[in-house]
């Protein structure tokens, strides 16, 4: 089990990519609260020894994609999102980002992992499909529909390639 | 900027979510002893899991390979079956030049005895040797229970492939001291019968003999003795006769004789068993 400071200092560094994983994911803040301190817990209690920083990094976004889509596969959680609990989610994005936003919200699960693995962390479609576990083509695939998806709800200015 | 990169980066964890999960941590974190037994226990098990079943097979193993009966088939050939506690084939060995000939040929380990009796009395090379003339020797070593049991079968192996047999059974106590002497069962226990009859009689002119040629032998001491204590009897009797006479005549006779030769039979018996 890792100690507590390491654990907190862990916390303090990838707090916002667990957060935003969870936030496409999830519909409200009660679910991503328990999955993302779980992510956390598991996290502590892994004892193996990571090679170097992007090894880690790469772990976590990993367990927080599985325990995302776990806490998912309940029945009354997927069945019970109301429109209420998604607006409450977007609130806090700040109007400038909200469009964008919803339209990253309203894709289907499969592209929003590599869309934001790769737009966000800025990992290669290689990369990308190392750490889902995917061939690298799938990526490029999943990549190229989910931008033409985007593209068509917002237009092909800001999005790059 | 790109508008993705944009969106996603106004997604931040909120200083209260981050403490409240350091707080989530700090709970569910046990004292590090503790996990390192609850860590361990779990492999500690499957070790001593590992350790049972390793232990309980090799028992086991060793179980079944005690040796606990034995077959000694003796024409000119001469071989012996060990057998386990399920009446399975242990070893196969042979204390001849003409045993060896044979066994090299068959694969008897594991083997139901029956099978293996049946497989040495059929097979080929023994064929040269079980003659109209010779006599098939089984000496069966084993408990009471199984002798029964062991020199029925036999028998009726011989039986159904027509071979003249003979078989005798003991006690397992013998078995090592055969084989001290580079003996079979079956040989050995010929020359102990024999020896009762024939002091002068030694391991190595046995070694020579088949066992049938031994058992005759013995079979012909026993004819003798038979025939003389018959004579004996018969001596007796006229000697009972004599004396009454002889007492009528006031004569004194006695069969000091004959008592110390029986007693010199009997010590020579016991000492040899």
């Amino acid at each position: 089990m890792r100690s507590e400071t390491e654990v907190n200092h862990a916390v303090e560094e990838y707090a916002d990519m667990v957060r935003r994983i969870c936030f496409y994911y999830l519909k409200n803040h009660t679910d991503t609260e328990d999955v993302f301190q779980n992510v956390f817990l598991k996290y502590m209690l892994h004892d193996e020894p990571f090679h170097d920083k992007e090894h880690e990094k790469a772990w976590l976004i990993r367990v927080a994609i599985n325990a995302c889509k776990d806490h998912l596969k309940s029945f009354f959680r997927r069945n019970t999102v109301t429109l209420e609990a998604i607006n409450e989610m977007t609130a806090e994005i700040p109007e400038e980002h909200r469009e964008v936003m919803e339209a990253i919200l309203s894709l289907p699960d499969k592209y929003k992992d590599p869309i934001y693995l790769h737009y966000y962390e800025g990992y290669s479609a290689a990369e990308i499909g190392e750490i889902l576990n995917k061939k690298e083509n799938t990526i490029y695939s999943l990549l190229s529909r989910g931008r033409n998806i985007l593209k068509a709800k917002l237009g092909g200015e800001g999005i790059d390639e | 900027m790109n508008k993705i990169h944009d969106a996603f980066d106004s997604v931040k964890a909120d200083t209260r979510l981050k403490e409240s999960t350091k707080q989530f941590l700090s709970e569910n974190c046990t004292p590090k002893s503790h996990s390192v037994h609850q860590k361990l226990l779990p492999k500690i098990a499957v070790i001593a899991c590992m350790i049972l079943i390793f232990a309980s097979g090799t028992v086991g193993y060793r179980w079944i390979q005690i040796p606990v009966s034995y077959i000694s088939i003796d024409v000119n050939p001469s071989i012996e079956l060990t057998l386990n506690r399920f009446d399975r084939v242990l070893s196969a060995t042979a204390y001849n030049a003409e045993g060896q000939e044979i066994l090299e040929n068959l694969s008897l380990n594991w083997k139901k005895y029956a099978d293996a009796v049946n497989l040495i009395v059929e097979s080929k090379n023994m064929a040269n040797y079980l003659t109209e003339e010779s006599e098939l020797i089984f000496t069966i070593a084993a408990d009471p229970d199984r002798n029964g049991r062991l020199t029925k079968t036999v028998k009726s192996i011989s039986g159904h492939a027509g071979h003249r047999c003979q078989s005798y059974h003991t006690d397992t106590e013998i078995v090592p001291e055969a084989h001290d002497n580079g003996l079979s069962l079956g040989k050995y226990y010929a020359y102990l019968q024999l020896y009762q009859y024939d002091g002068s009689i030694t391991i190595d002119d046995c070694k020579d003999m088949s066992t049938s040629e031994i058992h005759c032998l013995t079979k012909e001491h026993e004819q003798n003795e038979k025939h003389w204590r018959n004579g004996k009897h018969w001596q007796n009797e006229t000697t009972e006769q004599d004396e009454e006479n002889a007492n009528q005549d006031g004569i004194k006779t006695g069969d000091d004789n004959t008592s110390t030769h029986h007693g010199e039979y009997h010590h020579q018996k016991d000492g040899h068993e």
